[in-house]
């Protein structure tokens, strides 16, 4: 193929920008699936999804009986979660540091444009995020054979349901860099973000082990009841909802719900890389 | 003055003492505050039976299930704060006044139905939970009650002469054994009268309402015409969303610790020489919110978008059939269980199949429960069972894969997880870490 000619500073003609978006994809995705940390990320999440399995065997084992409606969803949440958060804090790490050192605004003045920028860096973490799904999923296939378990077709939508969702995580942190310009700004607004996303979540549950002081007057009572409304909202807009939300779904058995939320995971994952695309072009380049 | 009377002086002048300080002493035993309250009064059908609650005036909304008969009523009451259970609760007894009236129903401003009072009463044939609840309403609510009254005179006659025949039977025997004029085996006692589960609550009033899925507004119109002040609520019908099968799942040795499983798409994993036992049970899903309000309208848990299951009545005219790819292997009985106590220091439980077991003491007992028995030892890799009707047609719901796990081959496989990484850290260092690079024009 031949290659491109030369370009004007900060727009790129679309073969330029499919060259330097191929690049940059391939060099992140070989970088993030090569380098040390995604590896133990890996290998850790694929330690704690064992864990839960053998925890399950040795239940049978003890107990005689257990009944679980999908044995696997526990060990894919966590190792979902903990690889796509992983990768996202990778994502900020690198736009923010590229556009803290100036790297960012060399590169606009050579081939590369916001576009080709973030699609390149979306692209690389969705391949590094199917490859560590892949693997995954040949680690469940191996288990399923060798203990027992039921690997059900509900455990495969929800491997497929965690794609959009992950991309969504992955885009919301490349947005964030691009917002903040900096990275420990971003990296402190993600972890901010992400642990009261959890905390709406998960809070509701753990007040309800809380026990109430009063009828009239129980401030856990009405936390509850506040923290429950933010998350009736906060699950249609969280990735950690929406994933809950589509394995219920999926549990159930209802299709189109668990459709609508891939749906709207995807959605969420193309207006905020188009966003961090917009936000990237007048931040990377220094007046 | 001798010895004891001193003491009976002592004693004397310490219960005066005692009885003067109780005089002086407030009494610290709690009388929650009771105000005057008007209450809504729900026997809600939910199932087969009918849920009984209270709203207080703090509720604005009313729960029901659609299209089925459900019995409202308004009354006034006393209603108090128990902090035990951290709930407003409603003293009927005390005072339990009926507000006369007409109950209208609307929907967006219009008027849905109007209903007058009227006598009702709810009856269960086996008693609740082994037979379906049964509303009558108008002049057969009367007439039904006096069949549940001559039932329940029937039977405590049927009580009182089987005492009088035991009495008899016994002091009979006693004359015989005292006069040495026993010779055979002595003559079967009486038998006991059969057990009286009927039942039935008295004859009340109240507005039989039944409506299709939707939210309403009722408010309560006196004899006046005028609404009654804080009469008026918020009403939501709601349907079932699903229908389904529960398998209550005995543990051989665990009979008072069985699991559930409620779901189709669950597997019950079993250890190889395990067995237990599955009582199905009929069951529908409610959206989760609903069904918990519905059933304590105080309570604050539930949310709108989860669903919960309620359990309705046993199945017992089904046979569980096991499957395998596909290929019927097995059909499973419904079979009478009985279970026994382990003495001695292993205690925990046994579980008998009634029919074939020869503990003589056992197989005169009433069962504990039905069930159909699930033998992992007899039950090949990945089987599939399903309860079937009489006609061979499965129960919707009832699918279920029993899987035997085998926990001795997983110990060698903690080797896995590390495996990818091991493998791309050999391919990794393998190889020349190569990029990509731009071409040559571009650089």
């Amino acid at each position: 193929m031949k290659a491109p000619e030369a370009h004007e500073t900060g727009t790129c003609k679309p073969t330029h920008r499919y060259w330097a978006l191929r690049v940059i994809w391939i060099r992140d995705t070989q970088a993030l699936l090569l380098s040390p940390g995604t590896l133990v990320i890996v290998w850790l999440s694929a330690l704690i999804s064992y864990l839960f399995l053998v925890n399950y065997v040795d239940t049978v084992a003890e107990s005689g009986l257990n009944i679980l409606s999908s044995s696997f969803n526990l060990p894919v949440h966590s190792f979902v979660l903990t690889v796509s958060f992983f990768l996202t804090v990778a994502v900020i790490t690198t736009v923010a540091r590229d556009m803290e050192r100036g790297t960012l605004e060399i590169l606009f003045y050579g081939p590369v444009d916001s576009v080709a920028y973030v699609g390149g860096r979306m692209l690389a973490c969705a391949t590094a995020y199917g490859a560590a799904l892949a693997l995954g999923t040949c680690g469940y296939g191996i288990l399923t054979l060798i203990s027992g378990f039921v690997l059900p077709v509900s455990t495969w939508a929800v491997i497929g349901l965690s794609i959009p969702v992950a991309l969504y995580l992955i885009a919301f942190g490349i947005c964030l860099s691009a917002v903040t310009g900096k990275l420990r700004a971003a990296l402190g607004w993600f972890m901010a973000l992400a642990l009261l996303l959890l905390a709406v979540q998960f809070g509701p549950l753990l007040l309800n082990l809380a026990p109430s002081a009063s009828q009239y007057y129980d401030p856990v009572r009405v936390l509850r009841g506040a923290l429950d409304s933010v998350d009736r909202i906060a699950s249609w807009i969280s990735p950690f909802g929406l994933l809950a939300q589509g394995t219920e779904a999926v549990r159930r058995g209802d299709a189109p719900h668990a459709l609508v939320t891939a749906v709207v995971a995807t959605l969420y994952a193309v207006v905020l890389t188009v966003g961090g695309m917009r936000f990237l072009l007048p931040r990377g380049m220094h007046p | 003055m001798n010895l004891t009377r001193r003491c009976q002086a002592c004693l004397a002048g310490l219960a005066l003492l005692l009885s003067l300080q109780g005089l002086t002493t407030p009494t610290w035993a709690q009388d929650p505050g009771r105000t005057e309250e008007l209450v809504y009064l729900v026997n809600a059908r939910l199932g087969g039976a009918y849920e009984s609650s209270y709203y207080t005036a703090d509720r604005n909304t009313l729960y029901l299930v659609a299209d089925v008969p459900s019995v409202i009523s308004l009354r006034r009451t006393l209603v108090y704060f128990w902090p035990i259970t951290n709930q407003l609760k409603a003293d009927l007894d005390a005072l339990n006044e009926q507000i006369e009236g007409t109950l209208v129903v609307r929907q967006a401003g219009r008027d849905v139905a109007q209903l007058d009072l009227t006598a009702y009463v709810i009856q269960y044939a086996e008693g609740k939970g082994k037979s379906p609840g049964q509303l009558f309403v108008g002049d057969e609510a009367p007439a039904q009650w006096e069949r549940f009254d001559t039932a329940r005179s029937a039977y405590r006659e049927a009580v009182s002469q089987y005492f009088q025949d035991t009495l008899r039977y016994r002091q009979d025997l006693d004359a015989a054994i005292a006069a040495n004029a026993l010779e055979d085996e002595p003559s079967a006692p009486p038998p006991e009268p059969a057990p009286f589960y009927y039942s039935s609550t008295p004859v009340n009033r109240g507005h039989v309402i039944e409506l299709p899925i939707g939210t309403y507004q009722i408010v309560l119109q006196g004899p006046n015409g005028e609404p009654v002040p804080g009469s008026q609520k918020r009403l939501v019908v709601f349907p079932s969303t699903g229908e389904g099968v529960a398998y209550s799942v005995i543990p051989h040795d665990r009979y008072t610790f069985p699991e559930t499983s409620q779901d189709a798409r669950e597997a019950i994993y079993l250890r190889g020489d395990a067995k237990a036992y599955l009582q199905p049970f009929s069951q529908v899903e409610y959206r989760e919110l609903y069904l918990s309000r519905l059933q304590d309208p105080q309570s604050w848990g539930g949310r709108a978008d989860r669903f919960a299951w309620f359990r309705l009545a046993e199945i017992k005219d089904a046979q569980l059939v096991a499957y395998r790819r596909g290929r019927e292997i097995a059909r499973i009985e419904r079979r009478p269980y009985v279970v026994r106590q382990i003495t001695g220091a292993a205690l925990g439980y046994e579980i008998h199949d009634q029919t074939t077991t020869n503990l003589e003491r056992l197989q005169e007992r009433r069962p504990d429960f039905y069930g159909y028995a699930l033998d992992a030892a007899k039950l090949p890799a990945g089987t599939k069972i399903q309860l079937e009707d009489a006609t061979g047609h499965p129960y919707p719901g009832s699918q279920r894969t029993v899987r035997i796990l085998d926990s001795g081959q997983l110990g060698w496989s903690i080797v896995l997880p590390t495996a990818p990484f091991l493998a791309v850290v050999l391919i990794a260092g393998a190889r020349r870490r190569r990029f990509t690079r731009l071409p040559r024009e571009m650089e």
